[in-house]
């Protein structure tokens, strides 16, 4: 087991009240795998990204739940070991790939930053390593993109200059959040068989964070969809595009027009998603849900298994 | 022309090379933006181009100076001589040439006006940053200290302080700097507040780099051109600070000249001879307005928000 994330919970302290963004999330990630999180925006998949490396910002807070990363707890290890963790075990892809780069520096100086952080590169090998990682990107020129500002790149070669920058130290896990959502459809594609393409050159697990279900269906082999931040279903990519258990999956999916029938009308889920502030009672989504009944408003329900290592939390689809 | 080129878009098509961008020389860096608008501003340029001639003029003193500064002979045939072709700028009260005097007083006027910028940019520099980034109580804390020191007004602290230390130059130096440093202070603490918030910040959390060098090396970077822009500023104000401190007795000290303290020995002599003061005036005056020209050249040059095509 390379990550097993226990009862994250994850909670902002604003004046309005305390805002419940992650709340008891549990999931494992296995050595290779591709997991993808899914939700809709402001659902807390950031945050869940932001916990594993322990980089909540304030007045966000991990208030209970262990990130154990091959047994190691990264939310209660020192933070000298933390920094080896950031950017050394664990890679990061943030989504806009021309605001995670710092404007002020060539490409490949930021590259070579990294290496000099976590491999103890001396300035010149950092460099030609810099330069080696731009074109196993796929970034034609290499030499001269690293001699590049980030604003003199496009944005799908900004993405790909990220993404050399978290595949630097050979992370045993990269996290991309929203790695394509900022980028046109036609270059999204180049990045999502680069990411494959990485994975299997370098070994390493992948977390991808999206709120597009094209995405996830064309990369990740294992999907977590979160819904006001908690995790209501846990299933395989294909179990859940062709039978989704959990309400709102069932919603979520049938708001996008992926599935076999391309005739089959586009249904919206009712409603929106709710203020975390002030979160109803029970199970969460029981105001939108189509099936609900008393016991929904009792107590949010479970990720109970399901048969074919599937999990979801619904007491009408256990029932 | 180069514009079309800058702004050509690049395509990545998955599966097929990436179409090869347009040749480096295309590009146009910041900086290289920058020096074009500051270029266009002919004022500035000017003002620049003066700056460099009075540090030239200043370090080449001991070549250039027609006469020794200090020298004193013949005191009734020399003294209070009119300008002339002998003596451009004429003579002082011991005969010695203002033209030469005025040369090394501008080493010592420049150099204090430098040196105290750096002493304050470097200070306001680490105080604000430390502020900004830290934050919450540490910032609070900070920021409430340097909200009671500038409650004493400046040039009353540089007087006493000055009075107090009995300052050569070095110690004139540091009593300037370090009375002159809160606006840098509140400048980068302002800007790093914002560019905190950045994601390259967070991605370089991200990559673990430790606190320090994400200030060191992202955050302060991105603020160093608006304190360019005051440090400029300041450096022309910090020339004229010395001047009127020498000028009341408190600043540099004869025999060290500066032009601070030869309008105040032309001040004595005013009406029998009008060059002692004059000529180091004029030089004290177009120093400063050249100083203040280049920050605002630079403060347009610099300015993001700028229209580049009014410039290019």
């Amino acid at each position: 087991m390379l990550l097993s994330v226990r009862n994250l919970t994850s909670y902002f302290f604003l004046d309005e009240g305390v805002l419940k963004a992650v709340d008891g999330v549990s999931f494992d990630i296995q050595e290779n795998e591709t997991v993808a999180l899914v939700g809709e925006s402001g659902c807390g998949k950031t945050i869940v990204a932001l916990s594993l490396i322990n980089l909540i910002p304030a007045p966000g807070r991990i208030i209970a739940g262990q990130v154990l990363l091959s047994g190691e707890d990264v939310v209660t290890t020192p933070k000298d070991r933390l920094r080896q963790i950031r950017g050394g075990e664990i890679g990061f892809v943030f989504q806009e790939p021309g605001s995670s780069l710092n404007p002020v520096y060539t490409v490949g100086h930021q590259i070579a930053e990294v290496l000099q952080t976590h491999r103890g590169l001396t300035r010149k090998e950092a460099d030609k390593e810099a330069v080696r990682l731009l074109g196993a990107t796929g970034i034609p020129d290499p030499e001269k993109r690293a001699k590049s500002y980030p604003f003199q790149l496009s944005g799908g070669m900004r993405q790909r200059a990220a993404i050399a920058m978290a595949i630097s130290t050979r992370p045993k896990l990269l996290i991309a959040d929203e790695p394509t959502t900022a980028l046109d459809v036609t270059v999204q594609a180049g990045i999502l068989d680069l990411l494959e393409e990485l994975q299997q050159q370098y070994g390493m697990a992948i977390l991808i964070i999206s709120h597009d279900l094209g995405v996830v269906a064309q990369i990740a082999q294992r999907v977590l969809v979160m819904y006001a931040g908690k995790l209501i279903e846990s299933a395989h990519v294909d179990a859940l595009f062709s039978s989704p258990k959990h309400p709102y999956a069932q919603g979520l999916l049938d708001s996008v027009r992926l599935r076999a029938d391309r005739n089959a009308p586009l249904r919206g889920i009712p409603g929106s998603v709710p203020d975390l502030l002030r979160l109803p009672g029970g199970c969460t989504f029981h105001p939108r849900c189509s099936v609900s009944d008393l016991s929904c408003r009792t107590q949010f329900p479970p990720m109970l298994p399901l048969a074919g290592d599937r999990s979801c939390a619904c007491y009408r689809v256990h029932q | 022309m180069g514009d079309e080129l800058a702004d050509r878009a690049f395509i990545d098509v998955p599966g097929m090379p990436v179409e090869m961008g347009p040749p480096a020389q295309g590009f146009r860096t910041p900086w290289s933006i920058a020096q074009r608008r500051f270029v266009s501003n002919r004022l500035a340029v000017a003002a620049l181009i003066m700056i460099a001639l009075l540090s030239v003029a200043a370090l080449l003193a001991p070549i250039l100076a027609p006469y020794d500064p200090t020298a004193i002979e013949h005191v009734l045939q020399t003294r209070y001589l009119p300008p002339s072709w002998h003596h451009l700028f004429g003579t002082d009260e011991f005969g010695r040439d203002e033209l030469s005097r005025a040369l090394y007083g501008a080493r010592v006027s420049l150099a204090v006006g430098v040196l105290a910028m750096l002493v304050a940019v470097s200070v306001g520099t680490l105080y604000g940053a430390v502020a900004g980034y830290a934050g919450g109580w540490i910032d609070n804390l900070l920021m409430r200290a340097l909200d009671a020191f500038t409650a004493f007004p400046k040039f009353f602290l540089i007087l006493l302080l000055a009075g107090v230390f009995e300052a050569d130059i070095g110690v004139l130096i540091l009593i300037m700097g370090l009375t002159s440093w809160t606006d840098t202070a509140r400048l980068i603490r302002s800007e790093i507040l914002s560019l905190k918030q950045r994601q390259f910040v967070e991605a370089a959390h991200a990559i673990g780099l430790p606190d320090y060098l994400i200030v060191w090396r992202h955050l302060i970077p991105n603020a160093l051109s608006s304190v360019l822009v005051s440090a400029t500023l300041m450096v022309g104000g910090l020339i004229g600070t010395e001047a009127i401190l020498s000028f009341l007795g408190i600043g540099v000290h004869p025999p060290t000249m500066t032009w601070g303290n030869m309008i105040q020995a032309g001040q004595d002599a005013l009406f029998i001879a009008w060059w002692m003061a004059f000529f180091p005036g004029v030089l004290l005056a177009i120093t400063v307005l050249s100083f203040n020209l280049v920050s605002d050249g630079l403060r347009d040059a610099l300015d993001p928000k700028a229209l580049t095509r009014r410039y290019v």
